[in-house]
């Protein structure tokens, strides 16, 4: 049986902001607001994901005049999957330690 | 402070990994969407992105690094050793600039001396590892040559661990009194040297084969 590993905080909250609307292509900046994650702990999950082919990315032309396309992301079918694991993982998790702490 | 923001932005597309390219685009085109109160903190996180990409690599066990990331190691590594093997060997204090009456003077005339004496006969020996290891260095940096030569680099890491262990133990058997290792100068003149000739020595390695794509 493979062992699913369980995903940083971090990479939750992002995984929840991807998944809040999982058609939708996101930018770094919109990520980073909904998420509070800074870009030095952003863009670090953000390639990860991608190297594990959980996020898909491309380059998006800007509607303004004059500013440059933007790098846009979105979950791939398996990273969907991958988000609903985590959120499962933790969900347990968290149900594991009330428990613990009202038996306490 | 946005010239300072832009100038982090540079930095960090300089120092991001060259296979991380279009994510450091991706980072810099996004810098332009940024508002001005966020700028600063978001090219400092940039900077930290690249970092933490360059440490990747080097966290799973490759240590194959760029040739700029190259150049700040050599100068690390062996500056230091280098400055200190110049200081005492053409210095105002070095030892080739003393005569016979004064080297008799300084070093002979009183318990302990004969011991600093020696150390500094020998670190002008060994310390050449300071300037051997820049030059190997920066060979690198510039020619992308690392030191092949198995038997030279072993003798310059044995050569520089041998006078830090037998230097310590004579220095508490027949230095001065007043005798302590100083873990500063350990880490500047022996720790660094050493770590800098294994790098070269392990970039001398082939490289291993990028791994087969799975077929179908």
């Amino acid at each position: 049986m493979q062992r699913i590993r369980r995903s940083s905080g971090q990479t939750l909250n992002l995984l929840r902001a991807l998944m809040d609307q999982p058609r939708k292509w996101h930018h770094g900046y919109e990520l980073s607001k909904a998420t509070e994650l800074l870009s030095g702990t952003l863009y670090p999950i953000l390639m990860r994901l991608s190297d594990r082919g959980f996020l898909e990315h491309k380059w998006l032309e800007s509607q303004e005049a004059g500013r440059p396309p933007r790098h846009v992301y979105r979950l791939t079918a398996k990273g969907v999957k991958h988000a609903d694991e985590q959120f499962e993982i933790s969900d347990e998790v968290g149900a594991g330690a009330k428990s613990s702490v009202s038996r306490a | 402070m946005n010239w300072f923001a832009s100038l982090c932005m540079q930095f960090a597309a300089w120092l991001m990994r060259h296979e991380r390219g279009n994510w450091a685009r991706a980072m810099r085109a996004e810098f332009q969407y940024v508002s001005t109160p966020d700028r600063l903190s978001w090219a400092f996180g940039c900077v930290i992105a690249a970092i933490k990409q360059r440490l990747v690599p080097m966290d799973t066990g490759n240590f194959r690094i760029s040739r700029g990331v190259m150049l700040v190691e050599t100068l690390g590594c062996f500056g230091f050793l280098t400055l200190g093997w110049y200081a005492i060997t053409f210095g105002s204090f070095g030892l080739l600039r003393f005569d016979n009456a004064t080297i008799e003077k300084v070093f002979f005339g009183y318990p302990g001396g004969p011991f600093l004496f020696w150390v500094m006969v020998a670190s002008i020996v060994v310390g050449l590892v300071g300037p051997i290891g820049l030059f190997l260095g920066l060979r690198y940096v510039l020619q992308g040559r690392a030191l092949t030569n198995r038997a030279v680099g072993w003798s310059m890491i044995g050569a520089t661990l041998g006078l830090n262990v037998v230097g310590t133990i004579a220095g508490y058997f027949v230095g001065p009194a007043d005798f302590h290792v100083m873990p500063s100068l350990t880490l500047l003149m022996v720790v660094l040297p050493v770590a800098g000739v294994l790098h070269l020595m392990y970039l001398a390695r082939p490289a291993a084969p990028p791994p087969m794509l799975a077929t179908a």
